[in-house]
Formats: C-alpha cells, sequence, structure tokens
C-alpha cells in the first residue's frame, strides 16, 4: 500500500490525472417516460436451458423490463416440458444473489485470507496471460493445469489444450460417473449417457444399486420413474443400505451391507444363467464371452451371498426370477455418482453384464442407443506438447487425467498455476486438506466461478462469469434421448455487475495468448450460427420455434433392421473384456470384499439433498430456506446404546483424526447400524456466503482416506470411517450383529380417510427423505 | 465550471474510485460545509477499501451498497421499480439490481432536477434514508482509512437536513447546484 498523500498533492494528481472535473453522470441508468408509463408493459417469454444442475432441463424466463420474474419449464422441451424442480424455479435467486462474484478481483492478501482489489478485465486477462506464457516458457505448458466442471469450462479447456495442456481434470469424472462411463464404454463401446439411456416407461422390472432417485432429482427422470412404477406397475427392487426415499416406494428393499453389491449382482447373473432365466437368443446375437462368463461366477449362490451381503437368499432367488419373467423389459439402472469402494468399475461392468444376459439393450424397457448427428463448430485444434501426460497409466490403464494427478503433480513441483473453472475443489475432492496444500505450493492461481466459494479464498485472481441466465454456450445436443433434440442456452437477462460469459473470457484470453486459430468466430452468436447451419436453421430462427430442435431418434435394434454392431473390438456386447484382458485386468468382475469398519467405528456415506445441488446452491436464498443444513443418519438402535437422541447436535471424527462441525442427529430405524449418512455439500468455509456459511456439516473435510480405482483412476469416497463426538468425549459404535435381511412390500389395500376434525393449518410434518 | 446537483456528486464519490471522479471531493467539502481532517489515502489503498467495504471482503463484506441487505421487504425491487416508474423513470441498464445506492441517488438527482420535490422527500422518508442510516453505520464501523465514513456520514447529515429542508417547504427550494 502506498504512503497518504497530501491534500494539495491529491488534488493536483486528481486533476492531472482527469485533465478537468470529470463527473460521470448516469444518464444510462434512467430512461423518461410519462408517469406511470416506464418501459415495458409485456412480460417476454425467453427459452433458455436451466443450469441449476446439470440436467439441461429445458425453461422459459418470464422477464419484464429487463429484469427477471419468474422461470418456468420449456413444454417444448421433450424431456422436462412444463415441468421443473425446486432448484430450477430457485434459479432467480442465484442470479440476484448478493453474495455473487461482480468484478475481476485481485488478491493482495495472503493465500485463504485474501485481501481483495477490484481490477478491470483488461488489467485481470493481461496479468493471468502473462503468466501463462512465462511458465510456458520457463517449464512447458503442462505446467499449468485447469480443473474444472460443467459445461461453461468447455471452451477454457479447448483454450488450454490449444495452448498445449492436458492436465485438465473434470470433478465429473474422477469423483463421479467416470467408471461407469469407463464400465459401459468396455462393455458396450459407449457410455452410459447423461441423461442416463434407460426406457423405464416400458420397463416392467427396474434395479437401484444405491441411486437415490427422488432425493437426487433429475425432473425428466423422476417424472419418468413416477410414470413407470406408480402409474404402469412396473416392479422395483431398491438395494440401499439406507431406507431412501425410493426405497419406501419399492416392491423390494434390499439393506445391503456396504461393499458387497457386487456380490449380489454377480449372484444374480449365475442363478439367471444356471435356471436358463437369460435371454439365449439375444446373448448368442449380441453378446462375446458367455461361456467364460458361466463359468466365471459358477460359485456365486445364493446361499454364498447371503453370508456376504446379510441379504436373504429367498429374496435373492425371488429377484433374480422376477428379472428372469421380466425380461427384456428390465431396468438395470447404471447409477450415476459411483466411486464407492475403490472397485467401482467392475461393479458397474456386473450391472452391464446382467442387462445384457437379460436381453435389456437395445430393447424397449432396458438401454437405449444414443442418436448423435455431427454439428459444425468454431474450431480450437489441440496442440498438446510431447508425449501424452497421464498418471502411472501402467497400474490405470483407463485413466484421464484427474484430479489427482494434478495435486500430485503439484507438489512434485511440476505444476505452477491452476485455473480451477466452475469447480469447487474444496468440496468435491477428498481430502481437501492435499488440495490446500497443493494450492500452497502453486505460483499462481485463477478462479472463475460465479460466487465467491472456497477455491476463490486462495485465488491470486477471481473472475466473476456470468451465470447461466446471462450467458450463451456451446450448443447442447441431447443425443441421449428416444426423442434427441438440441437446445440452445442463450441469455435471459443481461449480464450483472461485470460478470462476463465464458467465450469473451477464453476469446480475449486466446489474444493475449497469440492463438489465433482458437475460436475465430468473433462472437458466441457466430459460434452458434455456424453450428445450427449445419441442421439448416440459425440462432433467430431456432429461438423464434421455441429453442429447441427435433430429430429423428435411432433408439432401438428394431431400428437397425437387427444387424446392429457395438462399437466394442469385437462388434459384440463384451461380457468378457477383451480390453481389460489386454490389460492384466479381470475381464470378467470378480467379488473382492472391502475393508468393514473397526470395532467401534461406522462406515461415512453421503448422498444428495433433493433441492440442492452440492454445494453450488447452498447459498441460495429460496433454497436454503427449504434445506439449510445437512443431519446425520444413525441407527435407532445404535443411538439409543450410544445415549445419543434424534435433533440433538453431535461432531464427527474420522480413522485420521479430522473433527467434523456440529451436525444434526437423525435417528431412524432406516439405516443400518453400522454407517451413517448424510447430504453432501453443506458446510460451506466461504464466509463470503452468507447464508451457506458453516450451516451444516462440511463432510467432505471428512473423507481423508481414498482408494482410486484400478481401472480409471477414480476416488473411492465410502471407505471413510468416523466416531461420533459428544460433550468432547468419543463414542464407539456399537456392534449389532445384522441377521440377513430383505423386505418386500405388502399389497396395497384401498385406504379410506374420513376427516373426523377439520385438517390444521400450517405446518405438517415433513415426509422423511424430504422431497 | 459546470453545475452538478448533489446527488451527482455523493453519486460519484461512492461508486468506485478512479481519479476522475476524486477530483469532485473539493467540490463534495463545500457541499457539506467540512474539510476533511484526516490524510487522503493513495488511489489504490482507496480502490482496496473500497473492495473490502463494497464489493468482496473476508470474512465478510461489512457494507454492501444494497437496500435489500438492510431493509426486509419480500418485494422490494418491485416497489423500488414501481417507485421509479410512478414518476417516469424506468431502468435502462440491469448492470445491477433496481435497489443500487448508485442508482437510487442517480434516482433522487433526477427527481431534484425535475424539481419533484414531493417525490424526493417521499423516496428520502419511505425509502432511502431508512436504510442508508443503516449502510454509514456499517461504513463507519469497518473503514479503516476514514475516508469513506467521512463521506458516509457528511451525506446522511446533509440529506437528513435537506429532508427538514423539505419537510418545511417555505426554504431555498430552487435548485441547489455546485
Amino acid at each position: 500500500m502506498g504512503k497518504p498523500i497530501s491534500r494539495r498533492e491529491f488534488f493536483k494528481r486528481s486533476l492531472l490525472g482527469a485533465g478537468a472535473i470529470g463527473v460521470t453522470d448516469y444518464s444510462y441508468v434512467f430512461k423518461k417516460f410519462p408517469p406511470g408509463k416506464a418501459g415495458r408493459e409485456d412480460v417476454e417469454l425467453i427459452p433458455s436451458i436451466c443450469e441449476m444442475c446439470f440436467w439441461k432441463c429445458g425453461i422459459i424466463g418470464k422477464v419484464k423490463n429487463g429484469r427477471l420474474l419468474k422461470i418456468e419449464g420449456n413444454p417444448r422441451n421433450p424431456h422436462n416440458g412444463e415441468k421443473i424442480c425446486a432448484r430450477g424455479n430457485s434459479g432467480i435467486m442465484q442470479l440476484y444473489d448478493p453474495d455473487r462474484l461482480k468484478y475481476p478481483l485481485l488478491n493482495v492478501g495472503k493465500r485463504g485470507e485474501p485481501k481483495w482489489k477490484r481490477i478491470s478485465w483488461k488489467e485481470a486477462l493481461n496479468r493471468i496471460a502473462e503468466r501463462m506464457l512465462e511458465y510456458k516458457k520457463k517449464y512447458g505448458a503442462r505446467s499449468i493445469a485447469n480443473l474444472s466442471h460443467g459445461s461453461s469450462s468447455i471452451p477454457m479447456r479447448k483454450l488450454l489444450k490449444n495452448f498445449g495442456t492436458d492436465r485438465i481434470a473434470h470433478a465429473s469424472f474422477d469423483q463421479c460417473r467416470g467408471n461407469r462411463d469407463v464400465a459401459f464404454e468396455l462393455t458396450f463401446g459407449m457410455g452410459a449417457g447423461s441423461p442416463e439411456r434407460v426406457d423405464l416407461i416400458n420397463a416392467k422390472a427396474i434395479l437401484l444399486i444405491g441411486s437415490h432417485i427422488g432425493e437426487n432429482v433429475h425432473t425428466s427422470l423422476v417424472k419418468e420413474f413416477i410414470e413407470a412404477v406408480e402409474g404402469r406397475k412396473a416392479k422395483l427392487v431398491t438395494v440401499d443400505p439406507r431406507f431412501s426415499m425410493i426405497a419406501g416406494k419399492s416392491d423390494y428393499w434390499l439393506p445391503i451391507k456396504p461393499g458387497t453389491d457386487t456380490a449380489l449382482i454377480l449372484t444374480l447373473i449365475n442363478y439367471i444363467i444356471q435356471h436358463n432365466l437369460y435371454d439365449r437368443e439375444f446373448v448368442n446375437n449380441y453378446t462375446y464371452g458367455f461361456d467364460k462368463l458361466k463359468e466365471e461366477v459358477k460359485n456365486y449362490t445364493p446361499e454364498w451371498a447371503e453370508k456376504i451381503t446379510e441379504i436373504k437368499k429367498e429374496i435373492i432367488i425371488e429377484i433374480a426370477e422376477l428379472f428372469g419373467r421380466s425380461k427384456p423389459a428390465v431396468t438395470i439402472f447404471p447409477g450415476r455418482q459411483s466411486t464407492w469402494y475403490g472397485n467401482d468399475t467392475q461393479r458397474v461392468r456386473a450391472l452391464a453384464i446382467l442387462a445384457s444376459i437379460l436381453g435389456a439393450v437395445g430393447r424397449r424397457g432396458g438401454y437405449f442407443f444414443p442418436t448423435k448427428i455431427k454439428l459444425k463448430g468454431c474450431p480450437c485444434p489441440n496442440k498438446i506438447e510431447g508425449e501424452d501426460f497421464l498418471c502411472d497409466t501402467s497400474e490405470y490403464p483407463f485413466m484421464e487425467t484427474t484430479t489427482e494427478c494434478i495435486r500430485e503433480a503439484t507438489l512434485n513441483d511440476e505444476v505452477k498455476m491452476w485455473i480451477v473453472y466452475g469447480s469447487n475443489i474444496i468440496h468435491n475432492t477428498p481430502n481437501p486438506q492435499k488440495t490446500i496444500k497443493a494450492i500452497n505450493k502453486l505460483d499462481f492461481m485463477v478462479v472463475v466461478d460465479i460466487k465467491p466459494t472456497e477455491p476463490s479464498l486462495y485465488a491470486d485472481i477471481v473472475l466473476p462469469e456470468a451465470t447461466y441466465l446471462e450467458r450463451y454456450d456451446i450448443p447442447f445436443m441431447v443425443a441421449d434421448s428416444r426423442t434427441p433434440f438440441i437446445q440452445i442456452r442463450r441469455p435471459v437477462v443481461q449480464p450483472l455487475y461485470e460478470s462476463k460469459d465464458p467465450f469473451y473470457i477464453v476469446s480475449e484470453l486466446s489474444k493475449r495468448l497469440g492463438l489465433k486459430d482458437c475460436f475465430p468466430c468473433e462472437t458466441m452468436e457466430d459460434y452458434l450460427n455456424l453450428a445450427l447451419s449445419s441442421i439448416g436453421t440459425n440462432l433467430r430462427k431456432l429461438e423464434k420455434e421455441g429453442g429447441v430442435y427435433r430429430y429423428e431418434g435411432k433408439p432401438f435394434l428394431d431400428d437397425f433392421g437387427g444387424n446392429y454392431r457395438f462399437p466394442t473390438p469385437t462388434g459384440k456386447i463384451e461380457l468378457y473384456s477383451t480390453k481389460l484382458s489386454l490389460n492384466d485386468k479381470d475381464p470378467i468382475p470378480k467379488y473382492e470384499p472391502v475393508e468393514d469398519p473397526p470395532k467401534g467405528w461406522a462406515r461415512l456415506s453421503y448422498g444428495r439433498s433433493p433441492v440442492h445441488t452440492f454445494s453450488r446452491t447452498e447459498n441460495n436464498k429460496w433454497l436454503h430456506a427449504l434445506n439449510p443444513e445437512n443431519d446425520l443418519w444413525i441407527n435407532e438402535e445404535a443411538a439409543k446404546s450410544m445415549g445419543l437422541k434424534d435433533g440433538e447436535y453431535v461432531r464427527l471424527k474420522n480413522q485420521d483424526g479430522v473433527v467434523s462441525d456440529p451436525v444434526k442427529l437423525k435417528v431412524t430405524p432406516g439405516i443400518r447400524p453400522d454407517m451413517v449418512h448424510t447430504y453432501h455439500g453443506f458446510g460451506s468455509q466461504s464466509p463470503f456466503l452468507r447464508l451457506a456459511y458453516k450451516k451444516g456439516m462440511f463432510e467432505n473435510a471428512l473423507i481423508t482416506k481414498i482408494v482410486l480405482d484400478p481401472i480409471m483412476g477414480g476416488m473411492a469416497k465410502r471407505i471413510n470411517f468416523v466416531k461420533i463426538i459428544k460433550d468432547g468425549k468419543e463414542i464407539d459404535f456399537p456392534v449389532i450383529k445384522q441377521k440377513p435381511s430383505g423386505f418386500k412390500k405388502k399389497p396395497e389395500k384401498e385406504i379410506k380417510i374420513k376427516l373426523t376434525a377439520p385438517l390444521p393449518v400450517g405446518g405438517h410434518e415433513e415426509e422423511e427423505g424430504g422431497c | 465550471m459546470e453545475k452538478i446537483n448533489f446527488y451527482l456528486i455523493f453519486a460519484n464519490l461512492l461508486d468506485y474510485p478512479d481519479e476522475k471522479k476524486l477530483s469532485l471531493f473539493e467540490r463534495f467539502e463545500n457541499i457539506v460545509g467540512l474539510h476533511y481532517t484526516g490524510e487522503i489515502p493513495p488511489l489504490e489503498n482507496l480502490e482496496i477499501e473500497y473492495t473490502k467495504l463494497f464489493v468482496n471482503a473476508h470474512p465478510y463484506l461489512p457494507a454492501p451498497p444494497f437496500a435489500s441487505v438492510y431493509l426486509n421487504s419480500e418485494n422490494l425491487y418491485d416497489e423500488i421499480e414501481s417507485f421509479y416508474q410512478s414518476v417516469g423513470y424506468g431502468i435502462e441498464t440491469r448492470e445491477f439490481p433496481p435497489d443500487y445506492l448508485i442508482y437510487e441517488l442517480v434516482f433522487l438527482s433526477n427527481l431534484f432536477n425535475d424539481e419533484n420535490y414531493k417525490a424526493e422527500r417521499k423516496f428520502l422518508i419511505s425509502h432511502f434514508l431508512p436504510w442508508f442510516e443503516k449502510f454509514v453505520k456499517k461504513v463507519k464501523e469497518n473503514d479503516e482509512t476514514g475516508f469513506y465514513s467521512f463521506i458516509c456520514e457528511k451525506i446522511n447529515i446533509f440529506l437528513n437536513n435537506r429532508l427538514k429542508e423539505l419537510k418545511d417547504g417555505e426554504t431555498n427550494l430552487q435548485k441547489r447546484v455546485f
């Protein structure tokens, strides 16, 4: 900071700088109208795409006089139609959140305790580009790494590849659904899709393993789920150690011992094969390695599985027969967040194999195929320098660059600069303590976000991005659909403050980096018009037509005249994976036990709140009002023996001695006694987020132990154990032996309600599990 | 010298500082009739202080320049915009929400130029001063330079006097420009 200056000097300088008295007259702020007639009277309806989560629901913004009044579903969108969820409705409170980032900021204080100075975009981008060029010259382009999440970070990733670095990791791969998609790639030659390509509406039976649909709200999926289960009476089997909301709607609830899911799935496969319940014709025509599979799984019997999974063998058999009877109209739900116990790719492979022997692929009621079309795009070619960088690929053959690779490379001084784009790496990456250690080794860190989340506390420069309601994005092709379509995100209102869209950030940066071949399009509108010209339309026309372009899909085998070649090395569904075999990994999944909690400890599990998207929405005023903090599910019997009561606050301590903030107990019979469960994303550590700060428990801080998936390097998180701390004292979890169980819904009786008294006015008891 | 109404001078001085805006400080002193006795910080320090007070700061932002932070109203944006519209003004730019301090001062400057003293008085009494007083308190508690405390406190006193003038309705209600 400079020294104080004299009064005379002050006026001299300011006059010299301005040349003359220079008042800003702000005449651009208001326009004059006859009284009462100001502004537009009509409400504009502007179609766009939601981003309160990543499901890409179509929305309509109702805008009056430049201000967003309400968000509704876009009836032209074939998926969500007129429906949007609580988060979709609350996008308006993200746009008008007073805690938003407003200007580029330079940290002139310490990392972690920033002192910020507002700077211009020009200065911010100049500084960033200077650093990038300096590090490239001194250490090579790979000394710059990117950690990102979400579609708005795509242009930045492309720019960085053009600049020469492939140290680019996205949270959705190694902390969420990477192992699921690798498992599907290995089996079918294509990922599981997002939206997941499941034909629920035609399913006669559905299997959910660990998926808590309804708490994990993806509007079109939930909509179709309700229709399938409630409307068309598909039989639903939910495997979950917790009585989740959807477990409550199921025909079967299997409270499985955590970590043993693969044992259950392999047993179902074996039983279905042994009892000729599989689809013989489909297996012969479309799969590879059936005999090897049959041999490999032959010892996985229901008797064996009962001991491992703590699910009654009779229930396992009943379910296997249900699926056999219902084939091929069986949806084996692929799951989404799948990084659980450390060998998760093989678990999802087992699910894919189960679906395949039931013939539930490319068939109604099972998985369907994506239909992609080619769109032109404004080019930004990859120019990765030297050999491909990855972590030790010999160990993890199907790994993409992961956060863990980047963290390790940073701790080894190979990386000097991070660009963190829309990704709360403190909340989404296990062992945040290690992440902060790596950050402290960096020379320079840039954060692009819409809110001052935890990473921004550590940044040297923070850039305020426009929210999804204020920007264009690259075109979204929803190919993972039976009725595929292309839709466009466009600004519903003009960007607030000095927030800018990703295209501006990246194109301005590319100019400064001398990368003329990256995004030569002048504007995002040009980019979109180029892309849309591939399908004979343009932005203006598409917007007039409601923002959605539909095209014909080929979702089922019938659409290919029964002559379909899967994009795998053998051209068939690989029950036996040739790629895994070549890489010395088990070509057919095996059951491998995972570590049980030691005596006195319980496993920590986590999931999603129905009204939040991780830590991204915790500061949203409306959503915060609905669900301000997470609670901790604990088994009733365990709680009783530990002297714990529902509603009281305790802390957790994990196996590495990390102690949490206080968390409220939810005592329930609906969870096994060897685990506890909470909602992810709460307990923000950023004091800039005034609603979310320290509300609830920051559960990611307790996830300090990680095991990497041996096939793709994903970070397993449900392998951390905790004890309870109450009034400063540690309380051990009791050992409560579980008898094999499994629950079946009783036949429904007609319920007649007779009102004997008027309904109470006001609050009602919330249904368990929320939603 | 160009004549400017005092609301506009206040808006300039409470906006993000640059040399042009700061050049109005001497005129400000004339308006409030007091010389600033503290040390005048260099521009960079003012930029940092401004960011800390009004933009983003660790561990929390002391004085966000938005009415909704200080007032408890569900429909504040609508209420403010209705007021703007009732006297013939519509917001043209949406860079900030309608309750932004600078916008409200600019609005008051427009009323002043229009000689719409009735509306000026109503806006000050029913909306602006109630939250501005709370805002000034926050600035005074947190400003390390003293510069913004001085400006805010003097504006607050000046506007309370102005309100009395408007109430009395007798005194000098002709255009006061500086």
